[in-house]
Order: C-alpha cells, then sequence, then structure tokens
C-alpha cells in the first residue's frame, strides 16, 4: 500500500503536509533520521504512518505520561487499537497484560525512565523493534544532563533492544543542541530534515519597564485590553498567586493561577477550565503547557524570561496554533536577570559539595550504600540530587575506579554546564534587549534567515496592536444556580420538580 | 487570624508540649506510620489526620515560626510548641466563632473520602458527557487506578446510563439535603458536568466566601460524613455504596500491621514474626502499637504484665505528661519504652472511647 493511501485511509488527510513525506521515506528506508518541524505540524503522522508498514514494534520515548495518553487517545479515536502506553503509573496487572501481548501492538509509548526497566526492555529485546522514536527530542539536552538522566542512557538501550532506527524528532533545537542529541543518541548517519522555527502568525512585542510595580501596572494594561485566551509565564509560584489577585482586582475575572505546588485535583480542573474556555487568563510557571493542545491561545505574555531561547520558543509556541493572529509580549525589567542564575545554580551542585560529599564517603573503599545516602545528607535540590545519583552510578559501573579523577571530571562537567547555561541565559538577554528586528535574530539563534517578513513581525519593524485587541467586554462569571438546580442539571433531571 | 492559624494552634494545644514539630506535621500531613497513628489517639487529634495532605514540611515550620514570632506559642526546650496565653485566649475566641464540623474523621475516613471523590467526580463528569452524546471530552481525573475503576463500573448502554443518573441524583439529593446549604454547594460547585468544569478549592472559597483552610475543611468533613452515611445505610444507597464497596476491608490498619496481626494470632512471639517477616524487632513493636489502639480485643498482657501497666498509667498522672522519656526516667530499668508506648496506647484508647472534639 502507498503512503498516500494509508495516509487518506487511515489518518483521513488528502496531502502531506510539509516535510512529512520526506521524513517518512527516509524513516522506511531504514535511516537513522533526525527531523525539525515547527509545533503543530503533525509531527507524529511521521511514525504513526510508518508503523503500518514495517514490521515489528514502534517505541516511542515521550517525556510527559499526559502526551503519551493523548497520543494513544487521539488513535484510538481513529480507530487504531493497537497502541498502548507503559509507565509507572499503571497498575501492575495492566502492565504485566501489555507485556506478555506485546507483539500484538503497532505502537508503544514510553517514558525514558520506564524504557529502563528490565522487564519492558528486556522483552523488547526478544522481540522485533521496527524503529526507536524519541519525541521532542530537545528534552535529552535540556534536562537529560541535570534532572533526567534517563535520557542520558536511551542510546544503551537501544542497543539493547536490538538497535533499531532511530527517529529523533522536535520542534526546536539550536545547532548546538542539535548536535547534542545526535551524540548522545548515537545517530549513525542521520539523515536531517531541518524545517524552520518561524511561525508568521505570531508577532513579537517587548517592554522594557524602569520599576517592577510599572511592570505590573503595563502588564494589566496589556491583559484588560488582549484578546484572550493567554498565558502568562512567569519564574515563581508565588509571583503565579500575586498576578492573578491583581488581575482580578483589575477586572481580568476570570483568571486562575497554575503551579506545581497545587493539589493534583485543582490542576487537572485549572487546565480544563482553560481548554473549555472558562477562564481567559492562565497565570503559571513553566509546568504549565507541554501537553496542553489548544489551538486558539492568542497570547503568551512572559512577565519573567526563561533561561534559553529554545524553552522560550516553545512556550511562545503554545499560541496560535490555528493559524490566527496570536502575540508573544516579552516584559523585562532588569531585577529579572537574577532569576534565572538563580535557578541554573540551583540546578546544579556546587563544587562546595561535591568536596563535602568526598569527605563523607570512604574514597578508599568506595561503598555504593555510603554514596547514595551521603547524597542525600547534602540537602541539595530534586535536580542536583538526581544528578548525583546519576553520576554516583556511572563511577559505580567502572572497572577501574579512580575517585579523584572521577571527583575532577564532575567538578569540570559541572562548570562546564554552568558555563554553557550562563551563556544561553545571556544570548537570550542579549535578545530582549536588542534594538534589531525580533523575528530575524530569533531565526539566527537557529541559524536560519528570514525569507518573508510578516506584515506584523515585530515592534521593531512596526507592529499594530490593533488585531490583538478585544472587540468585546471579558465576560463576568456564570451566574450559578441553587446547589439542587445544578445538582439537578448535572444529572439531567431538569424535569424534576426541587 | 486564618483558619489555618487556628488549626494548628489546636493541635499544639493538644499536643501541649510533648512532641516536636515536626510529630504535629506528620499528623496533619497524614504520615501513616504507627508513631502518628497513636499520637493521633494519645492527643485527640485522629479527626485533623491528613488535613495539610501535600503540605511541606518547610511550609509548616515558617507557619509555627510566625506563631512563635507573634507570641501565640511557646517552645519548650526549644523545640516542643505549646500554647502562651494569648494563643489560648485567641484558640477558644476562633473555635467558639468556626467550629470543626463534626463529622470530620480524617483518620477514618480521609483515604476512604479521596478514593470516593476521584471516582465520584470522574463517574459523574462521564455520564453527563456521554448523555449529551459527547464521547471525547478531556477526563478530570488522571490517576489510573480511578481511570480502571470507572471504566469497569461505568454502563454500557444509554438506558441504564439514563436509570444510573436518576438514581445517583436522587441518593446524592437525600446526602446533601442532611447537610448546610453552604455544604451542599461545597460539594455540588467542585461537580464537572458537560459545559461546567468543577470548581477548584479557591474558587469555591471566593465564591463561598470562606477562609480557604475553612472551606477545605468543611468540605472534607462533608466527605466524610457521606462516606460515614452511605457505609452505615448500604440499603439506602445502593448506587453510592458502590463507589466504597472494595475499600471496606482496608479498615484503619496498614497493610503491613495487619500482616503482623495474622502471625500474632498464630501464637508467635514477636522475635518469631520479625524473623519470618525480616523486619527489625522494633518495626513489629510499632505494629503491635498499632494494634492496641485500633483492634479492643487485642491483648497486651502478654508483652506487660496488668500490675505493671497499672503502675505505669499511675506514674504518667502523676508526672501530667505522656511522654516517653519521662516516664522512662521514673523507673529506671524496669520497662522499656515498648512497654511504655504499649500500656499508653491500650489504655488511652479503652478511657476514651467517647468521640473526639
Amino acid at each position: 500500500m502507498s503512503i498516500d493511501l494509508i495516509l487518506s485511509e487511515r489518518f483521513g488527510f488528502r496531502s502531506f503536509r510539509q516535510g512529512q513525506r520526506e521524513i517518512i521515506e527516509d524513516v522506511l528506508d531504514g535511516n537513522d533520521v533526525f527531523a525539525m518541524l515547527p509545533t503543530g505540524s503533525g509531527k507524529s503522522i511521521c511514525y504513526q504512518l510508518p508503523a503500518y508498514l514495517l514490521e515489528g514494534i514502534v517505541v516511542v520515548v515521550s517525556p510527559l505520561i499526559s502526551l503519551m495518553e493523548d497520543q494513544v487517545e487521539q488513535l484510538r479515536r481513529q480507530g487504531e487499537k493497537r497502541v498502548c502506553t507503559f509507565h509507572s503509573g499503571m497498575p501492575y496487572h495492566v502492565r504485566m497484560k501489555i507485556l506478555r501481548d506485546l507483539t500484538r501492538y503497532k505502537i508503544l509509548y514510553v517514558s525514558p525512565e520506564t524504557l529502563q526497566t528490565d522487564t519492558l526492555s528486556g522483552t523488547l529485546s526478544r522481540m522485533k523493534v521496527a524503529l526507536f522514536v524519541v519525541d521532542e527530542a530537545h528534552c535529552i539536552s535540556q534536562w537529560g544532563h541535570e534532572f533526567r538522566t534517563d535520557y542520558l542512557k536511551l542510546g544503551e538501550v537501544c542497543n539493547r533492544i536490538g538497535r533499531p532506527p532511530i527517529l529523533a524528532l522536535t520542534a526546536t533545537a539550536t545547532v548546538n543542541v542539535r548536535n547534542d542529541i545526535i551524540k548522545l543518541l548515537n545517530l549513525d548517519r542521520p539523515e536531517m530534515h531541518i524545517y524552520s522555527v518561524d511561525r508568521p502568525n505570531i508577532a513579537f512585542q517587548s517592554e522594557i519597564a524602569e520599576t517592577t510595580n510599572e511592570k505590573m501596572d503595563i502588564l494589566i494594561r496589556y491583559v484588560q485590553t488582549l484578546k484572550g485566551p493567554g498565558i502568562i509565564y512567569t519564574s515563581s509560584r508565588m509571583v503565579t498567586e500575586t498576578i492573578t489577585e491583581a488581575l482580578k482586582r483589575n477586572g481580568v475575572e476570570k483568571t486562575a493561577y497554575y503551579h506545581g505546588g497545587m493539589e493534583n485535583d485543582d490542576r487537572l480542573l485549572t487546565q480544563k477550565q482553560f481548554i473549555y474556555d472558562e477562564l481567559d487568563v492562565i497565570c503559571c510557571t513553566n509546568a504549565f503547557g507541554m501537553g496542553i493542545n489548544k489551538p486558539d491561545i492568542r497570547f503568551i505574555i512572559h512577565y519573567h524570561f526563561p533561561s534559553n531561547i529554545e524553552s522560550y520558543l516553545q512556550e511562545i509556541g503554545r499560541a496560535g496554533r490555528d493559524g490566527e493572529e496570536s502575540l508573544a509580549l516579552m516584559l523585562y525589567h532588569e531585577d529579572d536577570d537574577f532569576i534565572p542564575e538563580r535557578l541554573i545554580t540551583a540546578e546544579l551542585p556546587t563544587k562546595k559539595d561535591i568536596n563535602h560529599f568526598s569527605v563523607m564517603v570512604d574514597v578508599d573503599k568506595p561503598d555504593r550504600t555510603l554514596f547514595e545516602q551521603s547524597i542525600t545528607s547534602l540537602n541539595l535540590s530534586e535536580t542536583a540530587e538526581r544528578f548525583m545519583h546519576f553520576h554516583v552510578e556511572k563511577f559505580f559501573r567502572e572497572e577501574e575506579r579512580d575517585f579523584q579523577t572521577w571527583k575532577n571530571q564532575l567538578v569540570e562537567f559541572i562548570e562546564k554546564r554552568i558555563k554553557e547555561k550562563r551563556e544561553r541565559i545571556r544570548y537570550m538577554k542579549k535578545w530582549i534587549l536588542s534594538e534589531e528586528c525580533k523575528r530575524e535574530s530569533i531565526l539566527g539563534a537557529f541559524s536560519e534567515k528570514l525569507v518573508t517578513r510578516p506584515l506584523n513581525c515585530c515592534h521593531v519593524c512596526g507592529l499594530s496592536l490593533e488585531p490583538y485587541k478585544s472587540s468585546k467586554e471579558k465576560s463576568p462569571r456564570p451566574v450559578i444556580k441553587s446547589w439542587e438546580e445544578e445538582l439537578a442539571i448535572i444529572f439531567h433531571q431538569v424535569n424534576v420538580d426541587v | 487570624m486564618n483558619y489555618l492559624d487556628a488549626i494548628l494552634l489546636l493541635g499544639i494545644s493538644r499536643m501541649d508540649g510533648e512532641r516536636t514539630t515536626s510529630g504535629l506535621f506528620h499528623l496533619f500531613n497524614g504520615k501513616k506510620s504507627s508513631q502518628t497513628v497513636q499520637d493521633g489517639r494519645l492527643f485527640h487529634l485522629s479527626h485533623l489526620f491528613g488535613i495539610l495532605k501535600g503540605y511541606r514540611f518547610n511550609d509548616f515550620q515558617e507557619k509555627i515560626n510566625e506563631l512563635h514570632h507573634d507570641g501565640l506559642i511557646e517552645l519548650k526546650d526549644g523545640t516542643y510548641p505549646r500554647l502562651s496565653e494569648s494563643g489560648r485566649i485567641e484558640l477558644q475566641e476562633q473555635m467558639e466563632r468556626r467550629p470543626l464540623p463534626p463529622s470530620l474523621d480524617g483518620w477514618r475516613y480521609g483515604d476512604f473520602s479521596t478514593v470516593f471523590w476521584r471516582r465520584l467526580t470522574l463517574f459523574v463528569q462521564t455520564l453527563s458527557y456521554t448523555l449529551h452524546e459527547d464521547h471525547h471530552f478531556h477526563p478530570i481525573q488522571n490517576n489510573p487506578d480511578t481511570l480502571q475503576w470507572v471504566k469497569h463500573f461505568f454502563p454500557r448502554d444509554k438506558q441504564s446510563r439514563i436509570m444510573a443518573s436518576s438514581l445517583l441524583f436522587n441518593e446524592l439529593m437525600i446526602l446533601l439535603q442532611k447537610m448546610e446549604d453552604i455544604d451542599a454547594e461545597n460539594v455540588v460547585l467542585r461537580l464537572t458536568r458537560s459545559g461546567r468544569i468543577g470548581q477548584t478549592a479557591l474558587q469555591v472559597a471566593e465564591r463561598l466566601q470562606l477562609d480557604p483552610m475553612e472551606c477545605h475543611i468543611r468540605f472534607q468533613s462533608a466527605l466524610h460524613f457521606m462516606v460515614e452515611k452511605i457505609l452505615d445505610g448500604q440499603k439506602s444507597y445502593p448506587v453510592l455504596y458502590i463507589f466504597l464497596k472494595d475499600m471496606k476491608q482496608s479498615y484503619a490498619l496498614t497493610g503491613s500491621t495487619r500482616k503482623t496481626y495474622q502471625l500474632i494470632n498464630k501464637g508467635l512471639q514477636l522475635e518469631e514474626v520479625a524473623a519470618i517477616r525480616k523486619l527489625k524487632p522494633s518495626t513489629i513493636e510499632d505494629h503491635l502499637v498499632e494494634l492496641a489502639i485500633h483492634v479492643p480485643e487485642m491483648d497486651i498482657d502478654r508483652y506487660i504484665p496488668e500490675s505493671d501497666q497499672i503502675r505505669i498509667l499511675e506514674v504518667s498522672k502523676i508526672l501530667g505528661t505522656k511522654r516517653l522519656k519521662e516516664i522512662k526516667k521514673a523507673f529506671g530499668e524496669d520497662y522499656d519504652y515498648f512497654q511504655i508506648r504499649l500500656t499508653l496506647a491500650k489504655h488511652e484508647v479503652s478511657h476514651h472511647m467517647e468521640k473526639e472534639g
């Protein structure tokens, strides 16, 4: 069957979108492939379609359980039942059943962490794996080095399961990150498919505030006038709450905050309220966004800037997936500078921590348990702790162990990572303050040149805010009836007299 | 003063300098250890067990520091909080103005109500959407067990869905009418239906104009009330009972303690149980103390003779403390900590069978 026929019969599309055909053909030829396609351009078809033609199972590594569930859900709705997820949140008996019947499935979604388990990788090694897909592959480079260190072991696992061809997919990766991914996954002379990260329907605007109070005023003014729905990103949980209160006080009623410190139930409710348009504005940390598939987000505001330009692009890329005009607004005040700096130093252990560590453990007779315990007593951030565990594990895997060498390399590595991260912050900041076209310079970060300039490009090139303004008054919250009436509506008992 | 502070003061007043801040934290945070379970009984705080689930210790400590700074509590020996005179007055005022709801029973119904609520909200959402012929909605729960449960119990055809909807409506109506309107509203606003996602804790508190902590406690209490009524009157709530049926046997005891209990009942000695279960004897001791609290027929005389139990209780009364260290000091080497804990646990329960307030 031709790939065009499968596309229309299975996926209901008449033609391929940019890049899809070329990528699929390379995948079917058995090549390693690196593909960078902008968000919302149908990346998943690049492995879902080949699954129908290849012999064996397609293993997809995905960073978030919710992302995996979404994909499976969507495929099932299309009538494809031979897909499943496998992750630690599933009940034991369900997982065992999947393992027993694994050959029945065409596509398996896993997290990098579960893939490490012997039960799963063992089963996979005894069967034919047709393709190994790493979705959101930039996570390898972005998170792999510190807090999701299982990402760094994907190359190894891939060898263990018979080294099938690898497809690495991402929406945002600079040249450095691309090279990092290729190296870490051990891609073999990959076919590169790089498409522009430019999103012509997103316009750039920045405002530099003199004081933090002024910044808050600017924010409120924008949110009052802009057309929703929209997202405001900040770097701290507390600030999400402060901003939400300020907005509500200023007439933006349908606003809520979202951060990792909230109860799970409330997080889910807030997400769904946003998806179902019951909220106009979500004020959040970067915990919000991945896996939120809402096509009509009209603005993304950064109240604090992220620590690198890829994260920034990921975050603004959530706007305008429906192709309609959307706005990316950056608010800046010089006090913001220390925030990403503080974040990156907390993400890694310091030299002092490492020295402290080497005093606690017995250097001459290394004992794994004592090593692990000593990590805990360092009182590190969660990220830094994971980082230490990963490197201790690496140390004990080596046959000829030399603590001093290990330690020196570790300190060197940390210094190198911090330097790289500082460099990326510096780049981000340079972009914010630069007087050049925002679109051109963001494309420059990805070694791209701007081909066509959209009418509404950025505030440097000249930008009219009119298309982004709200024509109607912000709608008030719906009136809720008595609880008895509400209960009757919930259960469709509208005819019942209450 | 906000309600959270009032709750903290209540906890501190009950523990009265006999436990550290972290002792109180574990209890409010719902840590399932024999020590917290005992403390709950000992200090009559079981109803508040797990009321601050998910709270971080650092934040908790911060709150305690604030209370100290405001002069509402004193720190005995630097780490054991107890109320100051102004704290006592403040607490009394608060509890008169906003008393704890009587149905609150975190230890007994906390776990039940968490699972019950997850199942109910997802079930109700699914019912509402499918009756509107919308099968592609976004579920408001993501816990795999809950998803699995609803999948299993959800009626297959439209006729039985309509039936389930009307039955559930009636049962919930009866239950909710037994509450104050504000509490019924607290529950109903959080449910999700087609056309309206449920309200978050904060949104409900704003709408009902309650302090967030008070709103939270009232909601928990409403859930505990519902669970209690459903378990007591299965025949009156046949549909809602399905949401709880499979959880009933896991009553109160932790899983590991239940295993220990089975072995003890076979006549095995403490050390033998430890060896079989490959656990430390001190862990088995914790289990025995937990059993002494929760199982009325649990006989502790084989671990400490009755006459010795009486001695320990008397000394505890004379010294006016439940702190193990002080009681132990009074006896020197006569008894070990385990025997003292066991005695206090057993007798505390039999002397306080009345409902905690």
